[in-house]
């Protein structure tokens, strides 16, 4: 099982945690997210032709920049018809950017309140990811949004 | 700063694309709430900077228990409301990063939570 899989299981089973409280479905927030940030900078870092490198490169890729990126894509795509592989990566880069958002409100600002549902469609979104990703990690368009992840457009 | 210059920043919130009317956003808001009515049950937002000091308007969007039997429900649900937000309120061209929260009338009920009143 991959890290990110293994993190996205933990969001899920922090989120069912009884009682719940809302310092588990935060630590569920924000676990959701990791697990949507490792699998993208897997992915990346899974393109670069020698294994002993990958690890320390994927300590290269930044939350800014992969949000910056994610919401350009995101934008790019809104209006992409259902099921085209520019749709299902507005899916993936959409779930990401509003991930961030959220993962660090529920790390960072406890003016809000959680609930069961909210948490349940951000481990939704991040499932969903991964299953579009499936579809359309061989597309040119998908493996442009991974470089634009780690580097800035010039 | 004159009463006039008063009012209009009461109206307006700068953002990288230049001034956003409020008016416009609320118009916009409701129109989606009418469209999805009676699934959605309200729709407040925010003008706000996010975490990095971006522009961005947050929404909150209440929807009724039926419309949330479950989460593959809300979830396909979601996604159709965000979009109607986004085209509507026209956020990529206004500049503002939109993000959405989904909650239903009985978790409101029991969170009590002010922001969503």
């Amino acid at each position: 099982m991959s890290y990110s899989t293994e993190l996205l299981d933990s969001a899920v089973a922090t989120s069912h945690v009884y009682p719940q409280t809302q310092a588990n479905l935060r630590r569920a927030v924000s676990t959701a997210y990791y697990a949507l940030f490792h699998f993208l900078a897997d992915e990346a870092c899974g393109n670069w032709i020698g294994p002993e490198q990958r690890r320390k490169l994927s300590r290269a890729f930044e939350h800014k920049q992969m949000s910056d990126a994610s919401k350009r894509c995101a934008g790019r795509y809104e209006n992409a018809l259902a099921g085209t592989p520019e749709s299902d990566l507005h899916s993936v880069a959409s779930a990401f950017y509003q991930l961030q958002r959220r993962r660090h409100t529920a790390d960072c600002d406890l003016s809000k309140v959680f609930s069961d549902n909210e948490v349940d469609l951000d481990i939704r979104s991040v499932r969903n990811a991964f299953t579009k990703w499936g579809v359309i990690q061989n597309e040119q368009i998908a493996q442009d949004y991974l470089f634009s992840l780690l580097f800035k457009e010039r | 700063m004159s009463d006039c210059t008063s009012a209009i920043m009461e109206v307006m919130a700068l953002t990288a694309a230049g001034f956003v009317n409020e008016a416009a956003i609320d118009s916009a808001v409701r129109r989606v709430e009418d469209l999805f009515a009676p699934q959605v049950v309200q729709i407040q937002y925010t003008l706000e900077n996010n975490h990095y000091g971006d522009p961005s308007i947050s929404f909150r969007i209440l929807v009724s228990d039926d419309a949330a039997h479950d989460i593959d429900q809300l979830y396909e649900l979601s996604k159709k409301i965000s979009h109607a937000l986004i085209n509507e309120a026209q956020t990529y061209e206004k500049g503002l990063d939109a993000y959405f929260s989904y909650r239903t009338v009985s978790e409101q009920e029991k969170l009590r939570d002010p922001m969503w009143k």
